[in-house]
C-alpha cells in the first residue's frame, strides 16, 4: 500500500513537473511572440516615420538625415552615417557628411576620417554594399580585414556595424552605415526593416531625379520658345522687305528671286512656328479657343492650300466628299487647319510620284473621323510607335523629304488638346491612312464667320495729313515701317528707339496714332501703354501694338490695357495697312 | 507538429484510459511530455507515442491515429465552436478547411504546416477529397472526418482508393455522408 502510495505520489510529482515545464515553455514562447510583435510594431513605426518624412522631405539630404536618426533610435546604436554614390572613378563612394552621433566629441576623429575617405566598389563596409546591392553586417569592425577605418573605429570604441543600400530600382544610389559600441550579432528583423528604409529613402532620390528631369524639360521648352522668338524677329525683316520688293516695279528675274526669298523665308517661319508650338504645348502655354467649326469648309480650305504642292509631284488630291457639308466639330479653327495641313502635306511628301491623296470622312455614333489616305510605301510595324514622337523622322533616312520631324508630334498634341484622337492604319507597299476623330457638335445657328473685308493695298483712300509715332528699338523693323508708310503719303512717321524718348515725343507732337513694340530696352511696352493712358494729353491716342509675341495671353493683356489693335510680326503687309487705315478712320469719326 | 495535437492526444487517451496510461506511454516512448499548445515538437514524438499506444492497446498504428481523430474532433468543436456552429452538416463544414480553418490555424500557431486538401464537389453524393502532407497522416484526416460526421449527426462512408502510405503520390478520399441510422461502412482503414 505504502509502495503504491509512494508510486502514486511519484507519478503525481512527475505530472506536476510536466505541467510546470509546459507552463514555463508556454510563457517563454508567449514572451518571444510578444517581443517579436513589439519589434515589428517598432519597425512599422520606423517605416511610417521614414515614409512620411521622405514624402515631405524637400531634399534627399533631409530624407537621409531622418533615416539616420530614426534607425539609430530604433537600434539604439550611437553612430549613423551616409555615403553617396558619385560618378568619381575609381572611388565613387563619397561621404554625404550627414551623421547621427550620440556624442559628437567622442566620435569626432572617426567622423573626420569617414568624411575624408572615399571607397571603390567592394572596398570597406560601404564598398561591399555597393558591390552586392545588399545589406552587410560586421560583428566587429576592429577585427574585420576589409575595413580601412578599423584603427579610428577602435579608438572611438566602435565594434559592431551594419550598412544598407539606398536603392532606386536595382541601383545603389547611397549607402547608410551604422555602428555600435558592442559586438553585434546579425539581426534579421533589423536587416529587413533597414532594407525597407533603404527603399523608402530611394524614393526621395527618384523623386528628385524626376523633378530634375521636369526642370530640364521646362528649361528646354523655354529655350526653344525664346529661340524661336528670337528667330522670328530677323525673319520679320526678311519677309517684310521681301513683300515690299514684290510690290515694286521690278524685272521678272528680280521678281523670281524675291519669290524664292519669300518662299524660303516662309518655310523657315513655318519651321520656327512648329518648334514654338511644340514648346508651347509642352510648357502648357498653348491657348485654344474652341468653337463649332464647319468641317467641310476647313477641309476644302486646307485641301486648296495643299493642291499646289501636290500638283508639283503629280499627285491628285481627291475629296472631300459632300457628306460632311453640314457637319460641325468642336475645335479651334486655326489649330484644326494646322493639323489637317500637317497630315495632308505628309500625305503628299511621303507619297510616291504619281500617287494620290484621298480625303474622306466617316461617321459612327456621334464621332466623325477624317481620313487622309496616301499611296506611299506604308510604315513598318516596328516604327509605328515612334511615329508621333517629336524629332523622329521616319522617312528622313531617305534624305529626300524636308521637315523638322515635329509635324506628327505637333498634330498629335493639337488633336489631344482639342479632345480629338489621332491614329494611323498602314499597309506596307500600299499606303497609310492617318485619321483624326472628333465628336460631332451641333450646327451653330449663326455662323460667326465675319467675312474679311477685301484689302486695298494699291489705292489708299485720300485723307488729310496724319502723324504716326513708332516706338521700336529694332532698326530694320523701323525701316520696314518707314518703307510701308511711303505707300500712305498722307502719313508722317516719327520714330523713337527708346520708350522714354517715345513718351516725350508723344506729349510734344500728340500724334494721331502710335505704333508700339513691346520689347524695348528701357521699359516694357505694357508700361509705355499704361503711361500714355494715364496722361490726359495722350490718353486718347490709339495705340497699335506690333510684337513678335503671338501668345494669346499677351494679346488679350495688351488689348485689355487699352491697345486699339495688336499685330504680330512678321507683319502681313496688307493686314498692317488695313489696320492703320481702320484705326485712323475710327479716330476721324 | 504543433503542441495542440499532443495536448489533444493526451486528453483523448486520458479520457478513455486514464492518466496512468498516458504516463506509461510517455515513459515507453521516452518523451518528457511537457507539451504546450504554443510549442512545436518533432513529428517523430507523435509517431513514438502512437507506436507505444499501438503496443499497449494492441491496435495497429493507423487504427490508433484514426481513433484519435474521431475522439479529438468533439474536443476541437468544444475549444473552437466558431468553426462549427455555422454548419448543420459535415460536407459544407469540411469544404471550409482550406479557406477558413487552416488559415486561422496559421495565424494562431505561427509555423504550423497543416495539410493541403483539394476537393471535387461536383457530385451531390460523393465528396472527393485529395490529401497532401509530408506527414502522411491520412488516417488522422479520416478520423477527423468521421468525428465531424458524428458531431453533425451523420455517418460517413470513406473510400480511400489511392494512398501515399501504399506508395501513391497522394491520398484520395471519397466521402459519402448519410443520416444516422443508415448503414455505413468504412473501407481501407
Amino acid at each position: 500500500m505504502s509502495e503504491s502510495l509512494g508510486q502514486e505520489i511519484e507519478r503525481l510529482r512527475k505530472r506536476l513537473e510536466r505541467e510546470r515545464r509546459a507552463r514555463q515553455e508556454a510563457e517563454a514562447i508567449a514572451e518571444r511572440g510578444t517581443r517579436l510583435l513589439y519589434e515589428r510594431a517598432q519597425g512599422m513605426q520606423l517605416l511610417y516615420t521614414i515614409a512620411d518624412a521622405s514624402s515631405r522631405a524637400t531634399s534627399v539630404e533631409a530624407a537621409i538625415q531622418v533615416a539616420l536618426d530614426a534607425l539609430c533610435a530604433y537600434t539604439g546604436w550611437p553612430v549613423g552615417h551616409a555615403f553617396t554614390v558619385t560618378k568619381n572613378a575609381p572611388y565613387p563612394l563619397v561621404s554625404m557628411k550627414l551623421w547621427h552621433l550620440d556624442n559628437a566629441e567622442l566620435f569626432a576623429v572617426f567622423r573626420e576620417a569617414s568624411d575624408n575617405i572615399s571607397f571603390q566598389p567592394g572596398e570597406g563596409l560601404p564598398g561591399r554594399v555597393l558591390a552586392s546591392g545588399e545589406s552587410v553586417w560586421v560583428r566587429d569592425v576592429t577585427e574585420e580585414s576589409n575595413f580601412p577605418r578599423g584603427q579610428v573605429a577602435r579608438e572611438a570604441g566602435l565594434r559592431g556595424a551594419f550598412a544598407i543600400p539606398v536603392l532606386v530600382g536595382n541601383n545603389v544610389v547611397a549607402v547608410l552605415e551604422f555602428f555600435a559600441r558592442e559586438f553585434a550579432q546579425p539581426d534579421q528583423n533589423w536587416l529587413d526593416v533597414a532594407a525597407q528604409v533603404g527603399t523608402q529613402v530611394g524614393r526621395t532620390f527618384e523623386r528628385e531625379a524626376r523633378h530634375e528631369a521636369d526642370r530640364a524639360n521646362r528649361a528646354k521648352s523655354e529655350f526653344l520658345s525664346r529661340m524661336s522668338h528670337e528667330l522670328r524677329t530677323p525673319l520679320n525683316a526678311i519677309l517684310g522687305f521681301g513683300q515690299l520688293l514684290e510690290l515694286e516695279d521690278i524685272s521678272p528675274e528680280q521678281r523670281d528671286s524675291v519669290r524664292h526669298i519669300l518662299k524660303g523665308g516662309r518655310h523657315l517661319l513655318d519651321l520656327v512656328n512648329e518648334v514654338l508650338n511644340i514648346s508651347r504645348i509642352e510648357s502648357g502655354h498653348m491657348h485654344f479657343s474652341p468653337e463649332a467649326v464647319h468641317l467641310g469648309d476647313v477641309i476644302r480650305e486646307t485641301v486648296d492650300l495643299i493642291r499646289p504642292l501636290a500638283a508639283q509631284r503629280n499627285i491628285p488630291v481627291i475629296g472631300p466628299s459632300t457628306n460632311v457639308d453640314d457637319r460641325h466639330v468642336l475645335a479651334d479653327r486655326q489649330r484644326l487647319k494646322q493639323l489637317l495641313l500637317n497630315l495632308l502635306s505628309n500625305a503628299v511628301k511621303y507619297n510616291r510620284e504619281g500617287g494620290s491623296v484621298n480625303v474622306e470622312c466617316t461617321e459612327t455614333g456621334g464621332l466623325i473621323r477624317l481620313n487622309v489616305h496616301d499611296t506611299g510605301t506604308g510604315i513598318p510595324a516596328h516604327k509605328l510607335q515612334r511615329l508621333f514622337r517629336p524629332f523622329e523622322r521616319l522617312g528622313a533616312e531617305q534624305g529626300t523629304v524636308e521637315g523638322t520631324g515635329l509635324g506628327l508630334a505637333l498634330s498629335k498634341r493639337l488633336a489631344e488638346l482639342m479632345g480629338a484622337r489621332i491614329g494611323v492604319e498602314t499597309a506596307l507597299g500600299k499606303g497609310s491612312t492617318f485619321w483624326v476623330e472628333f465628336e460631332v457638335t451641333a450646327n451653330p445657328l449663326e455662323v460667326a464667320d465675319a467675312a474679311e473685308a477685301p484689302v486695298e493695298t494699291t489705292q489708299p483712300p485720300v485723307q488729310p495729313e496724319r502723324t504716326v509715332l513708332y516706338i521700336e528699338d529694332n532698326f530694320s523693323n523701323l525701316q520696314l515701317i518707314e518703307r510701308l508708310f511711303a505707300r500712305r503719303p498722307n502719313l508722317k512717321l516719327l520714330a523713337a528707339m527708346q520708350a522714354g524718348l517715345g513718351l516725350d515725343l508723344a506729349v510734344q507732337h500728340l500724334p494721331d496714332m502710335l505704333l508700339l513694340d513691346l520689347n524695348l530696352p528701357d521699359m516694357s511696352g505694357l508700361e509705355v501703354l499704361a503711361r500714355l493712358r494715364t496722361n490726359p494729353h495722350t490718353c486718347e491716342i490709339p495705340v497699335v501694338v506690333i510684337s513678335a509675341d503671338a501668345t494669346t495671353g499677351q494679346i488679350s493683356r495688351l488689348l485689355a490695357a487699352g491697345a486699339a489693335a495688336y499685330l504680330t510680326k512678321p507683319l502681313e503687309v496688307p493686314k498692317f495697312l488695313a489696320t492703320i487705315d481702320e484705326v485712323l478712320a475710327r479716330r476721324n469719326a | 507538429m504543433k503542441g495542440i495535437i499532443f495536448n489533444l492526444l493526451e486528453e483523448v487517451i486520458t479520457q478513455a484510459h486514464g492518466e496512468d496510461v498516458w504516463d506509461s506511454l510517455l515513459d515507453a516512448a521516452q518523451i518528457a511530455g511537457a507539451f504546450t499548445s504554443l510549442g512545436n515538437y518533432p513529428d517523430e514524438d507523435l509517431l513514438k507515442l502512437v507506436s507505444a499506444a499501438s503496443l499497449s492497446l494492441a491496435q495497429p498504428p493507423a487504427a490508433i491515429i484514426r481513433w484519435f481523430g474521431v475522439r479529438a474532433l468533439p474536443l476541437l468543436a468544444q475549444k473552437y465552436p466558431i468553426f462549427f456552429e455555422k454548419f448543420k452538416s459535415t460536407r459544407p463544414f469540411i469544404l471550409t478547411l482550406n479557406g477558413i480553418i487552416h488559415p486561422e490555424v496559421r495565424k494562431v500557431y505561427p509555423g504550423a504546416e497543416p495539410p493541403m486538401f483539394d476537393f471535387d464537389n461536383s457530385s451531390p453524393d460523393v465528396l472527393v477529397m485529395g490529401y497532401y502532407s509530408k506527414r502522411k497522416l491520412c488516417a488522422l484526416a479520416e478520423g477527423f472526418v468521421e468525428g465531424a460526421a458524428a458531431y453533425f449527426g451523420e455517418v460517413v462512408r470513406i473510400n480511400h482508393p489511392s494512398c501515399m502510405i501504399r506508395g501513391d503520390s497522394s491520398c484520395r478520399l471519397e466521402l459519402s455522408f448519410l443520416p444516422v441510422g443508415s448503414s455505413a461502412q468504412c473501407q481501407n482503414l
